[in-house]
């Protein structure tokens, strides 16, 4: 255990009490105004990447002064949980610079990272919104074998089981949570990667989710299990206690700043800093051997628009410059708006690459449809980010080029993303994946081919 | 431009000034259901600027508050003098039961409550119970479920069926969203409006009403 977790939990108790509504509209909202007019930070729709180490480090600063002011409201007490400075600057000393995830020689090692990093990055892939059950052995399969994905969110949703749909606590979320991760370990074991970490979170239940955690069904310890810092800056004792559960069980916990651009983050230079105090808060409250930035738009569900992009690269190369944390995974975090099969698919995942190989972040992917159409997962968008994000980092092409190339890949997008049809078009796995052999269609590697000649063709000629 | 004091303290989300300047032009005998026109005008422009994420959500929220508090000082004088007050409709909305996400829930309700619906926000893991309580008790035109993930998108079929249940149905449209949610759920489950965000809720809830 590092810092004081439990110490800081008791707070939930004697800390300020206040409505929620009260701590969203007369604590926070008015924090978050003050610290970014403090440092006048500012948002330019042009500069997606960050062009000035000056900048990034003042919306550090920010986010710092934010947490401190704020603190973490815990909406089953209605208690805020505040910090002292010193209590702060401890915990952030004796943070892990570095995290393994996963076991033996699949293991996925973290190290911190720094703003340009040369080194090839993890990558993160995501089997995110519903699933067939019957072919969920089969988009699992495809995403253990493959090779560029370090460590996954085996996620993908089985809406019915045993003839039920599948519903929060009811049993059927247990069988289906049994069936997730067996299937899940199954198809890391025939990929010939058994320690490859499930970084799921897909029960909405606690008991479903232990009912994985104490059995035999194929979980095992260097698994990682997501615990919430609620939009913004809010716990509850439900989170407290899946942080126990993850505890007792001996696995990981993974956590994400989760931005909504619009909603109550408000603008993009304050949903920055509102990100950036939102990793304090895991730091503070989960011991997370994870973290990342999840950032979306509030309007349109997308992490890879222009504002979405903006907010990440911004707060992660601000956490990046300013902490010695095990390095972050940055945009898209798993979910483009796109549908797999289509050529944006990859310029979403082009764009999120290139800002976060610049930023000292890790990359990722592979769900599209905003994750919400069923059989929308695909691994070959994490291939793509993955080597999309190691090319640049070993180009070493600045922030200004990779400023250039992000608007660049933006700019096959945004005008669909602004008129919110982005989501239309694209193939379900089943239509652009050999079932049997789990490798992309022909038509589908042609996509993946041409936008890559494309970004050659821009300057990123070391792309293999 | 009339009662511009009142217009520019409501763009800037700040209901004591608002509360302040009602009460200074009803003062001097204005009329207040013309300070109520520009009021709900302030509020379309807020509405606009929310869409365009030009302004944000805890803005809208306090825009709310402030007309609420104008609301509750005009809508006595206005009774006093036989006028009456309209908005477009009334709305209860939660998010399902089950469900615990909260922001496309709040989205909508930001633009619906800045497009002149009153909305009843109940919150999130809402059973159809406290959907059907709140929406009779409010008189309610639309109920407007969402729910953002697969495993709880049959919620918002049980409040549906709570309704032919207790013999209501016909007194309520639905309208359903989120995540998950698709045409093609909003036609399987009988709902009556579906969207796939926020600016479009807006208009799908104007054309449930015949607005």
């Amino acid at each position: 255990m590092r810092g004081k977790i439990f110490t800081y939990w008791n707070r939930s108790e004697s800390g300020p009490i206040m409505t929620e509504k009260d701590f969203d509209l007369k604590v926070y909202w008015p924090a978050v105004k003050k610290v970014v007019k403090k440092y006048n930070i500012e948002y330019n729709p042009d500069e997606v990447v960050p062009q000035s180490v000056d900048q990034i480090n003042d919306i550090y600063k920010a986010a710092r002064e934010l947490f401190l002011e704020v603190g973490v409201f815990n909406v089953t007490t209605g208690r805020r949980i505040t910090w002292t400075e010193k209590e702060l600057d401890d915990t952030m000393k004796k943070f892990p610079s570095e995290m393994t995830v996963g076991e033996g020689r699949d293991a996925c090692h973290f190290d911190h990272r720094v703003l340009n990093d040369p080194r090839p990055a993890n990558c993160l892939g995501r089997v995110l919104g519903p699933q067939d059950p019957a072919l969920l052995d089969r988009v699992f399969y495809a995403y253990a074998s493959e090779h560029r994905i370090d460590h996954c969110c085996f996620q993908g949703i089985i809406p019915y089981i045993n003839g039920a749909k599948v519903r929060p606590w009811s049993p059927h979320e247990i069988s289906a949570e049994l069936k997730r991760v067996s299937e899940m370990d199954h198809a890391r074991r025939r990929a010939g990667r058994p320690g490859m970490s499930d970084w799921s979170s897909a029960p909405v239940s606690l008991q479903a989710a232990m009912a994985a955690m104490n059995s035999d069904s194929g979980m095992r310890k260097g698994d990682v299990r997501h615990i919430y810092i609620m939009p913004h800056l809010k716990t509850s004792y439900e989170q407290f206690t899946r942080t126990m559960a993850t505890f007792a069980f001996g696995h990981h916990q993974w956590g994400i700043g989760q931005a909504y651009v619009g909603g109550l983050s408000g603008s993009p230079n304050m949903a920055a800093v509102v990100s950036c105090a939102e990793l304090f808060a895991y730091c503070m409250l989960y011991n997370p051997s994870a973290l990342g930035l999840w950032t979306a738009d509030g309007m349109y569900f997308a992490t890879t628009s222009r504002t979405a992009l903006w907010v990440c690269f911004h707060a992660g190369a601000a956490w990046v410059n300013n902490t010695n944390t095990f390095s972050l995974d940055g945009a898209p975090y798993g979910v483009v708006a796109s549908g797999p099969c289509t050529e944006t698919y990859f310029w979403e995942h082009a764009a999120a690459a290139i800002g976060d190989a610049v930023t000292g972040m890790n990359s990722g992917g592979g769900t599209g449809w905003q994750s919400a159409l069923t059989m929308g997962a695909t691994p070959i968008g994490a291939r793509f980010a993955s080597e999309v994000c190691d090319a640049v980092c070993e180009a070493q092409i600045g922030w200004k080029e990779a400023n250039r190339l992000v608007n660049y890949c933006l700019d096959k997008y945004m005008d669909r993303m602004d008129a919110h049809t982005l989501h239309e078009g694209g193939k379900r796995f089943d239509e652009c994946y050999d079932v049997e052999t789990c490798e992309p269609t022909q038509e589908y590697l042609d996509l993946y081919n041409k936008v890559k000649n494309e970004l050659r063709e821009q300057g990123l000629k070391n792309l293999g | 431009m009339a009662f511009e004091k009142v217009r520019d303290a409501m763009l800037a989300t700040d209901s004591e000034l608002v509360v302040k300047e009602i009460n200074a032009e009803l003062a001097k005998g204005a009329d207040p259901k013309a300070i109520f026109d520009v009021l709900t005008d302030a509020m379309g422009e807020i509405g606009d600027l929310f869409s365009e994420m030009k302004m944000f959500l805890p803005e809208v929220m306090l825009a709310t508050e402030a007309m609420n508090e104008a609301f509750a000082i005009l809508g006595a004088e206005m009774q006093k003098q036989d006028q009456a007050i309209e908005n477009l409709g009334t709305v209860v909305i939660g998010t399902v039961k089950g469900d615990v996400h909260t922001v496309g829930k709040d989205m909508v309700t930001g633009t619906l409550n800045t497009a002149g619906f009153k909305v009843f926000d109940i919150g999130i893991d809402s059973s159809p119970q406290d959907f059907v309580e709140i929406a009779e008790r409010e008189g309610a035109d639309i109920i407007g479920l969402s729910a953002l993930m697969t495993a709880t998108m049959p919620s918002q079929k049980d409040v549906i069926e709570f309704l032919e249940s207790k013999g209501i149905r016909e007194k309520y449209k639905v309208l359903v969203g989120g995540g998950v949610v698709t045409q093609e759920w909003a036609d399987e489950i009988g709902a009556d409006g579906y969207s796939k965000d926020a600016v479009g809720a807006v208009d799908v809830a104007k054309r449930l009403v015949g607005r």
